[in-house]
């Protein structure tokens, strides 16, 4: 299947070499968190993940065509 | 001049006089605002030795040239000292609507010095400054006084109050505003407390001249528009700061059982999400902002149901996981008691974890601290422990200073585990797998806090192993984010959504209609840490190396277990950082600034002072 990663304005001001948006090709049942690893993301790179108007949790499994827009960590300020 | 109201307001509360100053082109130039404005009249007028809950302490609240104006989130109020729980300079920062009432009040800063001889408020009404008697609000908390002087006065004045905690001397006391934003850090409230000044309640009707105003409203406008447009804004209105709690656990950052370990096993319970699923009751937000993180949440406890603003991630890690509260209402209960008490949500909790961890290891027993059962989880232990701290009563009297001073009575193996620098407790992010953020705490010139630089996503790009080269980052760090401060814009819109910072260059030469680039700005950020670090070395003849060391917990015991278990520091790793901070600094070895670094940065009169009195060379 594949999924399309997009990549928020702020995550790209950190990681300057990110396009707006990335699509990845899967094996079906993957998670949110295998796109990100496939897309040569680290663990702990990535913060809040949200698909349509809703969260999506990094364990969570994706559907073929499904968008998750990858905002970064947060600092608290 | 352009972007200020122009004029400091003087007040000596020791003869109960009030006067206006001229805000200088040399005060501006040199130190932009807020907490610039902090640490020229602290270094300036607090004498070397001067007692902090003394009179010649002075209490400086200042804003920026950004506050007040249209553009996203100029709100923030910065409040500076000599610290009670460092004993050096001190600064904390406040949102909400002060700053822009400040300004429209016709005051840049307050600079107040003294002490009032009896319990007594200030008035700013534009140009009636008065300085009235609270002998009827002494011993209230700080969101009653809020509520009461809102009666009296009207819901025009925004009002800034200290709780019991800052009436009693708290080293950690702090000042609260709106209903539940604190300027929380190094005990700010209880130099205000030791003034005898339980409020401040200003109004202003004046407007603030701007350089280009059209040019001012074609920028915000795109700026705001641009902010309305994100993807991301709704999250932040939806889950505020709190969404950080389960991102830090997932890296191994998140203080937990007394910064013992970094990985809490009961995260879900604290989650973002959860808590706008169970107790927020409304979103709030301060001066012109659209992030709106701010979290009007509902929690009851012993059959009290209260209304709290909060808790956002730093409440939540220091008094849920570092104390292992399993439910975000226990946490927003424990931050109502401390926000009424007038307690710094992040100091309460680590020195209540540290009780808490020095009881269950028998390193003290149930004698030491009043029979009470201080056991981690336990919200009734947190609660009577922050109320004996405010009334300074019982073990409170030892605990009200802080982990430091508390550590030198309970001996040797509790100073292993209390975790501050400079004696000041350590904020939200533990730090053995992020040796760049382990410096930024060790060198912050407050004390072991993040807001000066935060660089844990540096250390994950790098390598969290890696230590060699990572302090050219954190100095530039603790140049731009104090930035923030000194201008009087909230910096969360950059730092959490990404909000270019060419838009706050942009903004400054049309506020203020001043040609300094972003670079010079950040020269001036300089030139204001390497004074606060000069008001140290004046202030201490042995300051230096061993005031920029972490906690023994840091590098003696390995990260237990979680995402980065093992990871260690090793001293020999701390003397890498510091020998390359120092270096990129301009500091000697031994921490010090170089006369030619104070020269560069137009400090000539500090290194000449400081190099008569023999500290520097």
């Amino acid at each position: 299947m594949k999924v399309t990663l997009k990549f928020s304005r702020a995550l790209r001001g950190i990681y300057k070499h990110l396009d707006e948006e990335m699509e990845i090709t899967l094996e079906a049942g993957a998670t949110a968190r295998d796109a990100l690893l496939a897309a040569n993301f680290i663990e702990g790179t990535w913060g809040v993940l949200i698909t349509g108007d809703r969260l999506c949790r990094a364990n969570e499994e994706l559907e073929d065509g499904q968008e998750i827009m990858v905002l970064p960590p947060v600092s608290g300020g | 001049m352009y972007g200020y109201a122009g004029s400091i307001l003087r007040v000596d509360l020791s003869s109960g006089k009030t006067w206006p100053e001229p805000l200088t082109e040399d005060l501006v130039h040199n130190y932009i605002g807020g907490r610039g404005f902090g640490a020229y009249y602290v270094y300036k007028e607090v004498p070397p030795g001067a007692d902090p809950y003394g009179p010649d302490n002075v209490l400086v609240i200042a804003s920026g040239p950004f506050a007040g104006l249209f553009l996203p989130s100029g709100a923030k109020t910065s409040i500076s000292a000599k610290s009670p729980a460092t004993g050096l300079y001190g600064d904390s920062n406040i949102g909400g609507h002060l700053a822009a009432e400040l300004k429209y009040s016709g005051v840049d800063a307050i600079v107040i010095r003294g002490k009032a001889e009896a319990p007594s408020y200030l008035f700013i009404d534009d140009d009636r400054v008065e300085i009235r008697n609270a002998e009827h609000l002494w011993g209230l908390g700080s969101i009653k006084t809020e509520e009461i002087l809102k009666e009296e006065l009207g819901d025009e004045f925004q009002i800034a109050t200290v709780g019991p905690a800052a009436e009693t001397g708290v080293v950690f006391a702090c000042i609260n505003h709106d209903f539940g934003r604190q300027a929380g850090r190094c005990g700010m409230g209880a130099v205000m407390g030791s003034k005898n000044l339980k409020a401040i309640a200003v109004r202003g009707t004046k407007g603030v001249p701007v350089a280009d105003i059209d040019g001012l409203k074609k920028v915000s406008s795109a700026a705001f528009r641009e902010l309305l447009e994100d993807p991301a804004l709704k999250i932040w209105q939806d889950l505020g700061l709190a969404q950080v709690t389960t991102w830090s656990n997932s890296i191994g950052a998140l203080p937990t059982r007394n910064f013992h370990e970094n990985f809490y096993e009961d995260v879900d319970g604290l989650s973002g999400e959860i808590m706008r699923e169970t107790i927020v009751v409304r979103d709030k937000a301060c001066f012109a902002c659209p992030m709106a993180t701010g979290k009007v949440c509902k929690a009851s406890f012993r059959g009290k149901t209260v209304l709290v603003e909060g808790p956002e991630y730093e409440t939540t890690a220091l008094i849920g996981s570092n104390c292992a509260l399993s439910s975000i209402e226990e946490v927003a209960y424990a931050n109502y008691v401390c926000d009424e008490l007038g307690l710094d949500t992040i100091s309460t909790g680590n020195v209540v974890g540290f009780a808490m961890e020095c009881f269950e290891k028998g390193i003290i027993n149930k004698e030491d601290i009043d029979g009470i059962e201080a056991r981690f989880g336990s919200l009734d232990a947190f609660c009577d422990l922050a109320y004996k701290i405010a009334a300074k009563e019982g073990v409170g009297e030892l605990l009200a200073q802080g982990v430091a001073g508390a550590a030198k009575v309970w001996g040797d193996e509790s100073d292993r585990i209390a975790i501050h620098v400079k004696g000041l407790e350590w904020s939200g992010y533990e730090s053995r797998g992020a040796p760049s953020m382990m410096l930024a705490y060790m060198t912050c010139d407050i004390g072991a806090h993040h807001n000066r630089a935060w660089s844990i996503t540096h250390d994950i790009e790098v390598g969290r192993d890696i230590i060699e080269g990572k302090a050219a980052k954190v100095v530039e760090f603790q140049h731009v984010r104090p930035l923030f401060d000194c201008i009087g814009v909230c910096r969360l819109q950059w730092v959490e959504m990404g909000f270019p910072l060419e838009y706050y260059a942009k903004l400054y030469p049309v506020i203020t209609g001043r040609n300094d680039s972003w670079e010079d700005l950040l020269v001036k950020c300089e030139r204001i840490w390497n004074l606060t670090r000069s008001f140290a070395v004046r202030e201490r003849e042995d300051f230096g190396r061993k005031d920029d060391w972490p906690p023994r917990r840091f590098y003696e015991e390995p990260v237990p277990d979680g995402p980065v278990a093992g990871s260690h520091i090793t001293e020999d790793d701390l003397n890498v950082l510091l020998d390359e901070y120092y270096e990129a600094r301009g500091w000697d070895v031994n921490g010090r600034p170089k006369s030619e670094t104070l020269e560069r940065l137009g400090l000539k009169d500090v290194a000449i002072e400081l190099r008569k009195m023999g500290r520097i060379s």
